[in-house]
Parts: structure tokens; C-alpha cells; sequence
């Protein structure tokens, strides 16, 4: 990684192409588009174990969220979103590698060449009904002319420090426990002999204080990552092959079984050959192939998220973590619950998934019959299935109690409970399949009716098939598109395109229109002065999806779904028939109207900035009529395109990069985006005012709005009575909202904020060189988000339901922290007048994390030069090191009990023959 | 070289035009298929409004039955929405819609067969050796679908009282324009219908086609017209104490007694009532029977039973409602007060039903071998609190629950369930109830040939019953209720018994649980009130204020 690489993302260099898909690729400088690049070298200051995993904060517009997870389980981690909520529908952006839709969370940093983000109309309109979110663009790794060269690297990373909530100790856990039950009127749980006997620890059979983390994780997981890519070319050919392992496990501890290990494992191997025949002077045809192999493994029982969730659901109190007789501790209340066991002792799971990727190009020059004509096709089939392999084994739990006085050994009684089987026990299924086909083609002609000016045109014509798992689940798409690109003197710049959209997905409805039309303006562009470049760009589309709620909507809908009858001497059973709901006998096509307005300056021949503000108004939502049909009929309503949405933000990017001397290079960036999306209209029909979800986001947050909590019972007398559950000192007391004189539901508001996506994203870039040192800094924040800590088992969720207790919460609930409570009293059941979601939950979050650090150092070129070697580099990099957040208890980013998000530092070397 | 170019782009086209846009699987159901397969496709449609029907063994709340919400029983486990139902929680906000709902999606789905029935064609089987067979019981399914209608409005009836009487498919439009019809209105309706349809039913299945049992048959139809009548002439839905009511309710209870036996049905042994065979029990009007399962056993079996939940905990104040059957007196009579139960044995000599029913503390259950243990229900016992989620009430559910489905991990089995929707001993009962509120006296045999007391003592003197006989008519009503309550216990009638009677301040605040204490050695039992919360708007449901939101036409309920 040279810091150069990143100031080559400057607007005003002619030489970075902008791929908008289907061939047609556009210099950024005259480009009209709102895009951003970032290079595979760049993003290779990460550690990331994944390509998806490698673009937080990294791409202005871009939002990475993670919803934390093992890397080896499908949709962990990163989770992608660009410009926030636009519908009331499908949010979801298309991803594109080299040019088809592909999955990037199992693809490496090594092979990218670079990952755009698509996010205006102009750069949108060629994408079909699939890009209407968002797109990203990977372009991955491609030979170039020159000599045989082999790149090869290594590196370890150390994983460390899950971030969980601390929990409280088996003594104070017990105690809290009694506390409950004193205020809900119920016996005490423990005596005070019992309590004693917790605090002092010494009947650890019987009053246990079992440190649960401690039996879900160890101190150190590692990663491994090795790659070889050979890359080079001739004239007429020109190559990139590459094999990449990588490799992770996790954290689970005492996971080896002898002759097996349950430890999370991911094993991964990408082997890559991309190549570019110029078959004759005028005819050229690129192949390229990936396949790739993965394995995986966890315990039977649980999987990395689960395995956490133990932390959170059993108490320190609860049982040993074995019985005197060597049975897995457990008990009646908790359980076949004892984590260890199933970590240990359930046999383990393996997935095995395979993927081809394989596309073709063919590009035919035709200027023999007009000059600047050309051809071009594309085929591109995917095929990726997932099977599960299983082998399962039972175990046995017991508990062990006195029967007469507590600590005579001589009355012990132990039951034992649970699975007697010992095999591992085989199975396997597959679990998911997908597979794509997609392919294009298109003529391209470019002229210049002076010499000033640049015309571009073409027209394409793309297909697709996809096939998911399951029914409902085959979508045929085909787009039309015509473009036309004018720009003149370097100065104005018009790009105009018409797209025909047709899909199967939205049947009977299966075509739409969808024109773009974008305009570029360079008002200066010149060496010297303080502001050598600028453009203002505009762009105005109108763009359509393809979403449908559900599959055949303009038929009635039968259904068999309500159960079965069973009747007769053999108990035979039948499942039923019935109309379910009524045709949506009209609608159109979900339809996007999209605006931007963005400029791009360059100052000092240093500082790039670029801003951009955008609005959207999505209409022709399909909701659903039952908010306004009776039950009474019976049959459930149909859908109707009565659905609008606004959605408004702005991005603004500054990077500043200079050679300050010979031997000092410096580079700083930031970025910053906020976005905002309000329902314009949808079937609703609110009782009262404050209900009405027309004027709020799409995601918004609803509550009841705390008032504190009721001081004593006089307190719950002269308060308006709240209709969830009997109502005891220490619960939450709301605020009437719509002035009854009751609090129920129809009190709930806007708690101001969406769930979502949070609306304001940021991060600060720091590169600096010196001589052959680097050091490269990412800090990535996010805020406005609300989150729902009550979801949160264990930490926010407490007691009730034989949960956890966390220290976070005794300390700040009503019962420790009296007037200065956060939460309400503790309690051992289920009071729903406190678990409605309220302002006590909702939280608005927001964090900054130093994402990624990396400090590096090239070896003297004279010692290498002996040995013939190009370039070595040694690297140390560290993820997630530091971070800051406004939630106390746990990290705010992963605000769940998935397996967290984990701090590393890895150590690399990389050569270059 | 041209050439080759040439073929390629054909080549390329053709692979590109590959794609049809009309594709859609939209292929399975639709009503062509639905009407072009009679077997499967038209009589699920009949099937879909059975397996409608109310059976607490599929619907219920979280593993709750509704006797959870009565004097009969506590649910141990505080995440269920049965609480609601008496600690404020309850509103037209947060109205339990699911009888709403689900019988006017069944009474839809009757509808569309109704009115579609020329759709129905058989004429394809002509040929089939079976198709005789086939056309008796299509010629059967209207009347089945209209005894079916008339069981859901009798749901709605009364659980909101004035519903919208809707007998055509209604649009969208007049669905949200309908009026709530006055409830003596529907309930007139369902006798007329139940009046129309009964005599063109078979008394049974035994003898019908493939033996389908579990169909609504004569005595089904005659079962719903007395209990409708019996409501009708409840305090709660009877404003103006209209006596004749009681002897329409009377006559109708009598007219299904009498032919009863000639369909062969019989009364059966108590404990036959629920079991594997429960549902070809000789008793058994209606019922839903379930597939094998032990999910009931393991929500009802107590805590500290491998995968036992504790479930639906019987009071102390049912318990108080069995009498001893040397003299008649209850448990609460012989011992209002704090109980020495070792040594003074309080529940020997009790009403068999009450062992059958209930597991009390020293009780061995389960009864499979497996897992059977000694039961301890009281305060830090092995099945009692502070255990998480040991009983409230100290005493366990036996009824219904199937002692030989054995839950542990390893070697579990599994029986079916029957839900009771009627039996006949429910009948005797409610002409017991309308003879004597019509008489005034337990004693009369009246027009009808039978006397309330007569009626009753016809339960009581059953073989494995055996409780002393009712004489006269001093008390009738208090000692009737506790006879119906500890006979029809956790079938899901008193829920709405005591609403009907208006009863609720009575029965349904001040509940009793049992406190068992072990002290020195010996059982104390003293009662404690479970914390219930009745309120008089309690008698009737609300109308789900979301519902009102759609058609202002509709009214509240009375205090929603």
C-alpha cells in the first residue's frame, strides 16, 4: 500500500473510468454521475476477513452496519445500505461484480481492483429495476502487459476481547433474584443461610457461581490469510490468476474432542483466473472464473451467536457446571441450558459450500463498417449451493439437591435428565442453492463532430434468470437501454438515457419506462490558482422496481394454512382450502423519482472536495387495504399502490493528500452524510392523531413516552390508569398522549428517529509516509439510530423468564438507584406494562471506532535486489482497537447478544517477485 | 473472420432472448383447481371451517386455557397474555380479537362455498366405484357448513353480544357500512338455522362413507340449539327475564335427551373423558381430536418432571367446590380455615371426580413409570416455589392431562387429545339450569317429564361417581353451579357461565390458591387470594377499537 493510491480517486484525473455497467464505462471527470471509488490497494489496509467487511466507512454514501455474528455464518456481519430507507418496501441495494449481481461477503480484498458506489440516477439508470436502492460496483483484478509477476503474501491475525455485558456474580445475582420476588408479592427465592452459602462460595455444587464467559470463550481466536496471484501479459494476452486461503476460528473454548473439534471454523479457498485475448486486432474476448470452497463448522447445538446468548440467559446462580457424580450441571428450571455441554459435548455441524462464477466477454471493434462502432456480448452463470453435514450426539444433565438440612452430603438426591445417546449421529440436507444467469450486448459508437467534443451512444440489451430456493423465487428480468453522451470544450457535458425495465417478478405488470437525463458543468479546470477544478453536476430520473409484496397478487389467493382436521377411526387429518385475500387487481410499477445536485472542486492541487444533495419522492408503494377493510368480510384485503416516501440527505467528502517533502507524504480525508426519509403516504387509519405514521419515517421508532416511574402506590392512584398489567411502585409510569385519561397503545408516538439505518455517517482517513515507513488510520462513526434495548436478553430483558442480570441494570434500576433510575424494578415475571416498547428502551445511539490502523515498512531495496525480489513489505494492523459510544453496558454498534464484534491485530508479509 | 463475428452475435442473441417474462409459478391453488379436484380441493374447503373451530388444545395462550382466566385455575408462567384477562391489561386497544376474526373468516369461507356450490361437479367420477359415496357426502357438506355457520355466530354471540348477522360474501364496502344485530336476534337465527338443517344430518358417521367421524351430526346440531337457547335465557343475555325462554332452553336440552340413547349415546365413566380413545368416547357429541402428541403433558406436567411447565394450576377455591360424598358438605363447609392436612387428611372421601381432576401434593404422577415421582407442591418442595415456575396454587392439572405420555428426552411417547365442544352430560346440565329458573323448583317434572334435580342426580349417581343425590330445592342454584363447575372443569365453560350468569364480583375476585407450608413435619394449608382484578365490563368482550376505526357504525360495548 503507497499512500498515492489514495489520492488517485481525484475527481478531475481523466484517467479513472467510472463503470456503469453493461460495458459502458465513463472517465469520472466527465462523468455526471454521483459515484465514489475506492482501489483494492486501499482497502487493503484492512484485515478484513471479507471484501464486505472491508468497506466500512470507506465510501462516502455508503452505510455499513454490522449485526455482528461469526464469520462463518451466512449474513453476518456487514449489512449494506445506501442513502437510507427510500420505501415502505424493499430497501435492499444491488451488489455487482464485474458487471453481474454476485455476493461479496465471501469474496477477498486481494482480488478487487476497486468497489464503486452508485447512488443518483445518472449513475442508476442503466441498472434496471435491481438498482433502484444503490448499487456497488466491484471491479476485481485484472493482468496487464509486462512481465511474469507473482505476488505473494501471508499473514496471522490475533482475535481477542468479545465485548459482552458484565453480569452479576451468583450472591448478587440471588439476592436481586429476591428482591423480584419480594415486589411482585411471591416468597423469597433463597434464605439467608442460602445467600450466605453463595457469597462465601463454599458449596460450589450447590450454590455455584459459575463465571459463564468464561465457559463460552477462550482468550484468543486467530485468522490465517495466504495468497499467490500471478498476473502478467503480452500483447494478446494478458492474465490474473489467484489462490487465496483464508481461514478463521473462533473463540469457543475447550471445543477439541479427541477425535474431533467443535470449535467455529471457516475455511476458504478462492482460486481465480481472469484473462484477456485480443484474438485479433479487432476482436477481443475475456474469460474469467472463480471458484470457490468453503467450509464451515460449529457445535451441534449452537451456533457463535447462540453460544453468547448463554451468557446472557444464565445466571452464575443457576446451576455448577457439573455435578458432584460428573453429570453436565443443569436443573429443572433451566434445562438441558448448561452452555459448556453443548459447546462440548453435542457433536458439531459443517457446512459445506461450494461457488462458480464464470462470465465471458466478447468485444468485436467494427469501425470496418462505421468508424466507432463496436460490439459487444456478455455472459456471465453462477451456480453456489450450501449442504449441511451434522453430527449430533446427545448428552445428560442432572441436579443435585438436598433433602434434608442443607449441606448434609449424607441427603443428597440427584436427577438426571436429558439425552442418554452417545454416537455422533449422521445426517445432512442441503440448505440453500442460487443460481444466475445473466448475459448481455450492445452496440457502442463514439465520434467528434469537432475537435473539441466527445459523442457517445449506445443500446443495449440484457437478460437475466435467477433462481433462489423455494418457491416464489425464479425472477426473469430483461432491460433495454438506450445512452446518449454529449460533452463539449471539456466544459459541458449532457448524458441522456432511456431504459425499457421488463420483469417477471411484477407480472402482469411486467414493463416500465425509466428515463434519466443528467447534466455536467466544468466551470474551471487549470494548474494554477487556488481552485484548479470544479463541476457541478445535476441529474434528475425516473426509475422503477420490480417489488411485488407477494407472489401472484392479482389472483385471489387460496390457501391451506389454517391447520389441520382430523376425523375418522385411523385419526386421518386434512389440511384445509380457503381464499385467503382478494386480487390486486391494479397497479404499476413501484417508481422512483430521483434528484441530485452535486460539485466537485479541487484546491491547491491538494484538496479535493465533493458535495452532494439529493431528493427522492418513491411512490406506487403497494400496501396493503386491511388498515381500512373490516374483518368482517372476512377475506383479507388487496393491495393497493398508495404508498409515497421522501427521502432527502447530503454527502460532502474533503481528502486532502501532498507530498510534503522528498521523503514525507501526507493524506487526510473525511466524510460526512446524513440522510432523512419521511412516509408521504400510506393506508393507515389512526384513532388518534399521534398514531398516524404519514409525516414519520419508515422506520421510525414507536413509543409510549416514560414519565418516570410510579414512587409509591398513592403515586399509581392519582395517575391515569395504564392498561397493560397491574401497575406496582417502581414500573413505568407513560405520559397520555392523546389526553383519555388512559394510557394504552393509542398513547404511542414518533420517538423521533429510525431504526433502521443510522442517519448521520462519518469517518477520518489519516495516511502518512515517511521514507519506507506508513501509517494509516480509519476512524468510522455513526449516530441517530435508535436502538431497542429491551431485545437485548439478559442485559436489558432481565430475570423474568429465568434470564441473566447485568450489572449495568441493577445498578440503574428503580429498586438500587431510586430517583435516579434508568430502568424500572426488578421483577422475576413478565410485567407487560413495562415491556412495551417506550423511551426507556429507545435508545438514539451513536459510536466512532478506530476501525482500522495499520503501520507498515518496505525492506531496503539493496538487500532485495540480491535476491531478486521486487518489493517486501511487513505489516501490523489492528481492528476495532479503540471505540467510543454513549451505551454503557455493551457495544453499541452490535447492540444484541449475536457473538460480538471482535478486536484484532494482525501481522502480514507481503512479496513481490 | 466476418463470418465468425456474425455467428458469434447470432449466437449471443439467441442466448439472450431466452427469458420469458409472463414466467410465474403462481400454479397450485387457484380456484380452477380448487373446483376442478372436488376430493381434495372442494372438500378441504369444508375441512378448513372444522379445523376453524375453537379447540384450546391448538388456540390458546401460551400454552393457557381459558380456565386460567376463571376461578378453576392460575397459569404458573407470567409470559402468556391470559393475565390480561383480569390485571388491567385488557382494552379495546389490546382487545383479544381472535373470535372476531377467526369465525368471520369462517363464516366467509362458508359463504364461498355456498354460493359457489353449482361450481361443485362430480360427474367426472361417474365411473368410479366409489362415486355413490362421494355424492352422500357432498350432498351432506351445506348443512355441515350451515351448522357451522351457526357455531361461530353462537362464538360471537357470546363473547360480544350484538354482532353483524352477515348470511351472504360481503365486499369490502358493505363490510365496513354493516350494524351490529341484537344478540336475541342472532341467536334466533342460529335455532332457526339449527331447527332447518338437524334432520338432514346422520346421528352418526359410524355408518357413513369411510366412517368420517368428527363431522357435525344430528345431535351436534340439537347440542348447539339448547346451549343457544340455555344463553339466550341468561341473566346477562335475557334483559328483560323472559321466562319462556327458559322453556324453550328446557325443551331443546330435552329433545336431544330423549333421543340420545337411540344414537348411542350413553354417559361414560368420568375418566374416560380424555385419553387416547376420548374420541370415540360414547359421550362425545363434538370433538376435535388432535394428532399424538405430549405437548399438553409437558406445559401441564409440574416443574421438576423432565420438560414439565407447570401450566394451568387448579385453585384452591375449585377444590373447595367438591363435596364429600358421605354427606354433601364441600371441602370449604368442612374446612374454612387453616387445615392441618397431615393430620387431618381433608381430601379422603372426596367426590371422585376431584382425584380425577386435580394432583394434589403426595400424589405419584405422573403415572407413567418412567418419570412417576411423589409430588411436593408445597413451599420449597421438589415440585413446589420458589422454584421458577412451580405452581401458585399448590395443586397440579390431572384432567386432560395423559399421565402415560412419557416427556423425557429419551423414549418420549406421545397420545392424541380430544377438545370436548359437547357432551352429553353438559345437556342434563342445562336442563337442569332452564327447568329449575322456569319452575322455580328443583322437584317439577313439568310438560317436559323430567325434574331439574332428576336431571342432575343422572351425573351424579354415574358408577364411578356415586355422590350423594340433590333433594329439593333449597340452595338448587348454588349447589347446581358447583355441580357444573366441577363437572364441565376446564372444558372452557365457566369463563363464560359465570359472564352469563352475571355473576362475575362473585366468582371471579376473591380466588383462592392453597399456601402449603411444611412445618415440623406436618402439611399446613391455609388459603391466600390470587391477585384478580374483575371489572363489570368484563361480561362482554370489546369490539376491537381498529374495527370501529373502519365502520363508525359499529357500537362499543357497554364501559370499553
Amino acid at each position: 500500500m503507497s499512500v498515492s493510491a489514495l489520492a488517485q480517486v481525484s475527481p478531475s484525473d481523466k484517467d479513472i473510468k467510472v463503470d456503469l455497467g453493461y460495458g459502458i464505462s465513463q472517465s469520472k471527470y466527465l462523468s455526471t454521475a454521483s459515484t465514489m471509488t475506492v482501489t483494492g490497494e486501499e482497502l487493503q489496509q484492512t484485515a478484513a476477513v471479507s471484501l464486505a467487511e472491508a468497506l466500512y466507512g470507506r465510501l462516502l454514501g455508503l452505510t455499513v452496519t454490522s449485526n455482528g455474528g461469526f464469520v462463518g455464518d451466512e449474513g453476518a456481519g456487514a449489512q449494506f445500505s445506501i442513502r437510507g430507507n427510500q420505501t415502505l418496501s424493499s430497501n435492499s441495494i444491488l451488489i455487482l461484480v464485474d458487471g453481474y449481481e454476485r455476493p461479496i461477503d465471501r469474496l477477498t480484498v486481494n482480488e478487487v481492483e476497486s468497489v464503486t458506489v452508485l447512488k443518483d440516477a445518472a449513475a442508476l439508470a442503466m441498472l434496471g429495476h435491481e438498482g433502484i436502492n444503490g448499487a456497488i460496483l466491484v471491479k476485481t483484478k485484472r493482468g496487464a502487459e509486462g512481465k511474469v509477476t507473482v505476488d505473494a503474501g501471508y499473514s496471522h491475525k490475533f482475535t481477542f476481547d468479545p465485548q459482552t455485558a458484565d453480569m452479576m456474580d451468583a450472591y448478587g445475582y440471588a439476592s436481586a433474584l429476591n428482591r423480584a420476588r419480594t415486589n411482585d408479592g411471591l416468597t423469597p427465592a433463597y434464605t439467608e443461610e442460602e445467600l450466605g452459602l453463595f457469597k462465601s462460595g463454599t458449596d460450589p455444587l450447590f450454590y455455584p457461581n459459575v463465571d459463564w464467559k468464561k465457559q463460552v470463550y477462550r482468550n484468543m481466536g486467530s485468522e490465517n490469510r495466504a495468497n499467490v496471484a500471478v498476473h502478467g501479459g503480452k500483447q494478446n494476452i494478458k492474465y490474473y490468476t489467484l489462490l487465496d486461503y483464508t481461514g478463521a476460528r473462533g473463540l469457543l473454548t475447550d471445543t477439541e474432542q479427541g477425535d474431533y473439534s467443535s470449535q467455529l471454523k471457516y475455511s476458504k479457498a478462492n482460486i481465480r483466473t481472469n484473462v484477456d485475448f485480443d484474438v485479433t486486432k479487432t476482436t477481443h474476448v475475456s474469460v474469467d472464473l472463480l471458484a470457490m470452497f468453503l467450509e464451515t463448522a460449529m457445535p451441534n447445538d449452537v451456533d457463535a451467536n447462540g453460544a453468547n446468548w448463554y451468557i446472557y440467559k444464565t445466571p452464575s446462580s443457576a446451576f455448577p457446571l457439573r455435578t458432584s457424580s460428573g453429570y453436565w450441571g443443569g436443573n429443572e428450571a433451566y434445562g438441558d441450558g448448561n452452555v459448556a455441554a453443548k459447546i462440548q459435548e453435542s457433536g458439531f455441524q459443517k457446512t459445506h459450500q461450494r461457488q462458480i462464477w464464470a462470465n465471458a466477454k466478447f468485444v468485436q471493434d467494427l469501425d470496418f463498417l462505421v468508424k466507432g462502432l463496436s460490439f459487444q456480448g456478455n455472459i456471465g452463470y453462477d451456480n453456489a449451493s450450501i449442504t449441511y453435514e451434522q453430527r449430533n450426539k446427545g448428552h445428560q444433565y442432572a441436579y443435585e439437591y438436598y433433602t434434608g438440612a442443607i449441606g448434609d452430603k449424607g441427603s443428597v438426591k440427584e436427577v438426571v435428565m436429558g439425552n442418554k445417546e452417545q454416537n455422533l449421529k449422521f445426517n445432512k440436507w442441503v440448505n440453500k442453492q442460487w443460481r444466475r444467469f445473466q448475459g448481455s450486448m450492445g452496440l457502442y459508437y463514439q465520434t467528434s463532430f469537432r475537435d473539441d467534443d466527445h459523442f457517445l451512444a449506445s443500446v443495449a440489451y440484457s437478460v437475466k434468470n435467477e433462481i433462489l430456493d423455494g418457491q416464489h423465487n425464479t425472477w426473469n428480468r430483461s432491460n433495454v437501454i438506450g445512452t446518449v453522451h454529449y460533452d463539449l470544450k471539456d466544459k459541458y457535458i449532457a448524458d441522456l438515457t432511456l431504459a425499457a425495465n421488463g420483469s417477471s417478478r411484477c407480472y402482469p405488470e411486467t414493463w416500465s419506462f425509466s428515463p434519466t437525463l443528467a447534466l455536467g458543468y466544468i466551470f474551471t479546470n487549470k494548474e494554477s490558482g487556488a481552485l484548479n477544478f470544479g463541476k457541478l453536476r445535476a441529474s434528475a430520473g425516473l426509475l422503477h422496481t420490480d417489488y411485488v409484496p407477494e407472489a401472484g397478487i392479482w389472483l385471489s389467493k387460496w390457501d391451506n394454512t389454517n391447520g389441520h382436521f382430523y376425523f375418522g377411526q385411523s385419526n386421518a387429518s386434512a389440511s384445509g382450502n380457503f381464499i385467503k385475500s382478494f386480487p390486486t387487481t391494479s397497479f404499476t410499477q413501484e417508481t422512483a423519482q430521483i434528484y441530485n445536485f452535486g460539485v466537485d472542486l479541487r484546491l491547491w492541487n491538494a484538496l479535493d472536495i465533493t458535495a452532494d444533495g439529493f431528493y427522492q419522492h418513491r411512490n406506487h408503494i403497494m400496501v396493503s387495504a386491511n388498515d381500512k377493510n373490516s374483518w368482517v368480510v372476512g377475506i383479507q384485503s388487496a393491495y393497493e399502490d398508495a404508498g409515497s416516501v421522501d427521502s432527502y440527505g447530503f454527502e460532502l467528502g474533503a481528502r486532502f493528500s501532498k507530498q510534503l517533502s522528498r521523503d514525507i507524504r501526507l493524506n487526510v480525508a473525511g466524510q460526512f452524510s446524513f440522510t432523512r426519509n419521511k412516509i408521504d403516504y400510506t393506508i393507515e387509519n389512526p384513532a388518534y392523531s399521534n398514531l398516524a405514521t404519514i409525516g414519520k419515517r419508515v422506520d421510525e421508532a414507536w413509543g409510549l413516552q416514560s414519565v418516570g416511574f410510579f414512587k409509591d402506590q398513592a403515586d399509581i392512584d392519582s395517575s391515569p390508569s395504564q392498561e397493560f398489567s397491574r401497575v406496582r411502585p417502581g414500573d413505568i409510569k407513560y405520559k397520555d398522549q392523546n389526553g383519555d385519561g388512559v394510557i394504552n397503545e393509542f398513547d404511542k408516538v414518533a420517538l423521533g428517529c429510525g431504526k433502521a439505518v443510522p442517519s448521520i455517517n462519518y469517518s477520518f482517513n489519516l495516511g502518512f509516509e515517511y521514507k519506507r515507513f506508513g501509517l494509516n488510520l480509519l476512524v468510522q462513526g455513526a449516530g441517530k439510530q435508535m436502538k431497542n434495548l429491551f431485545s437485548v436478553d439478559g442485559v436489558w430483558n432481565v430475570i423474568a423468564g429465568n434470564k441473566n442480570l447485568s450489572k449495568h441494570y441493577y445498578n440503574n434500576c428503580w429498586d438500587v438507584a431510586g430517583p435516579a433510575a434508568k430502568y424500572p424494578r426488578l421483577s422475576s415475571q413478565t410485567v407487560a406494562n413495562n415491556t412495551q416498547s417506550s423511551d426507556i428502551w429507545y435508545k438514539s445511539v451513536y459510536f466512532v471506532k478506530l476501525r482500522n490502523c495499520q503501520l507498515y515498512y518496505h525492506l531496503p531495496q539493496p538487500w532485495l535486489d540480491k535476491l531478486r525480489i521486487a518489493d517486501v513489505k511487513v505489516y501490523v494492523q489492528g481492528e476495532n482497537l479503540l471505540s467510543f459510544d454513549n451505551v454503557k453496558a455493551m457495544d453499541a454498534e452490535v447492540l444484541s447478544t449475536a457473538y460480538p464484534m471482535l478486536k484484532a491485530v494482525n501481522l502480514g508479509l507481503s512479496i513481490t517477485f | 473472420m466476418k463470418k465468425n463475428i456474425f455467428y458469434t452475435i447470432i449466437a449471443v442473441v439467441t442466448l439472450c432472448g431466452c427469458v420469458d417474462l409472463k414466467y410465474n409459478e403462481v400454479s397450485v391453488r387457484d380456484e380452477d383447481w380448487i373446483y376442478g379436484n372436488p376430493t381434495e380441493g372442494v372438500k378441504n374447503m369444508v375441512f378448513d371451517v372444522y379445523a376453524l373451530m375453537f379447540n384450546e388444545f391448538k388456540t390458546n395462550y401460551d400454552g393457557a386455557l381459558m380456565c386460567s382466566a376463571t376461578d378453576e385455575a392460575d397459569y404458573a408462567l407470567s409470559l402468556s397474555d391470559i393475565h390480561k384477562f383480569y390485571n388491567g391489561g385488557w382494552s379495546a386497544a389490546n382487545p383479544f380479537p381472535e373470535t372476531w376474526a377467526r369465525s368471520y373468516r369462517a363464516i366467509a369461507e362458508i359463504h364461498t362455498y355456498l354460493e359457489k356450490i353449482d361450481k361443485v361437479n362430480l360427474d367426472e367420477y361417474k365411473y368410479d366405484s366409489n362415486y355413490e359415496n362421494m355424492k352422500l357426502q357432498f350432498d351432506l357438506f351445506p348443512y355441515e357448513l350451515r351448522y357451522l355457520r351457526a357455531y361461530f355466530y353462537f362464538e360471537l354471540a357470546k363473547t360480544y353480544g350484538d354482532v353483524p348477522l352477515v348470511t351472504t360474501t360481503l365486499t369490502n364496502a358493505q363490510a365496513n357500512n354493516v350494524e351490529r344485530t341484537p344478540v336475541q336476534q342472532v341467536f334466533q337465527y342460529i335455532v332457526d338455522e339449527c331447527d332447518a338443517i338437524a334432520e338432514y344430518l346422520p346421528y352418526t358417521y359410524a355408518n357413513e362413507p369411510n366412517a368420517e367421524i368428527g363431522r357435525a351430526t344430528r345431535a351436534t346440531v340439537l347440542a348447539l340449539k339448547a346451549r343457544t337457547l340455555l344463553y339466550a335465557a341468561s341473566p346477562l343475555f335475557n334483559k328483560d327475564n323472559d321466562k319462556e325462554l327458559w322453556h324453550r332452553a328446557a325443551a331443546a336440552a330435552k329433545d336431544l335427551l330423549d333421543r340420545a340413547e337411540d344414537w348411542g349415546l350413553t354417559l361414560s365413566d368420568y375418566a374416560s373423558l380424555w385419553g387416547q380413545k376420548a374420541f370415540f368416547n360414547s359421550e362425545l357429541i363434538l370433538g376435535m381430536v388432535r394428532a399424538e402428541s405430549n405437548d399438553f403433558e409437558k406445559a401441564n406436567y409440574p416443574v421438576g418432571v423432565e420438560n414439565g411447565n407447570s401450566g394451568n394450576c387448579p385453585t384452591q377455591s375449585l377444590v373447595d367446590a367438591y363435596e364429600y360424598q358421605s354427606d354433601g358438605q364441600t371441602f370449604k363447609q368442612k374446612h374454612p380455615g387453616s387445615v392441618n392436612v397431615t393430620r387431618e387428611n381433608p381430601y379422603e372421601g372426596l367426590d371422585p371426580r376431584f382425584a380425577l381432576t386435580v394432583v394434589k401434593n403426595g400424589d405419584r404422577w405422573p403415572s407413567n413409570g418412567a418419570q412417576k415421582i411423589t409430588i411436593e407442591s408445597y413451599i420449597g418442595g421438589f415440585n413446589g416455589a420458589p422454584k421458577y415456575g412451580a405452581t401458585t396454587t399448590g395443586y397440579y392439572l390431572r384432567k386432560f392431562v395423559d399421565g402415560s405420555c412419557v416427556t423425557t428426552y429419551n423414549n418420549a411417547t406421545t397420545r392424541r387429545h380430544t377438545w370436548i365442544i359437547f357432551r352429553l352430560a353438559e345437556v342434563y346440565l342445562n336442563y337442569a339450569e332452564a327447568m329449575f329458573n322456569y319452575y322455580g323448583d328443583a322437584d317439577t317434572e313439568g310438560d317436559l317429564g323430567l325434574s331439574a334435580n332428576a336431571a342432575v342426580n343422572v351425573l351424579r349417581n354415574r358408577a364411578d361417581i356415586s355422590m350423594p343425590e340433590f333433594k329439593g330445592s333449597e340452595g338448587f342454584m348454588e349447589r347446581y353451579r358447583r355441580e357444573r363447575m366441577v363437572e364441565l372443569a376446564f372444558e372452557g365453560h365457566r369463563f363464560w357461565d359465570v359472564r352469563r350468569w352475571k355473576m362475575g364480583p362473585d366468582f371471579f375476585s376473591g380466588i383462592d390458591a392453597a399456601q402449603l407450608q411444611l412445618i415440623s413435619g406436618e402439611l399446613i394449608l391455609d388459603r391466600k387470594s390470587l391477585d384478580r382484578k374483575w371489572d363489570d365490563r368484563y361480561y362482554l368482550y370489546p369490539i376491537p377499537q381498529s374495527e370501529i376505526q373502519k365502520n363508525p357504525k359499529l357500537t362499543q360495548n357497554q364501559g370499553w
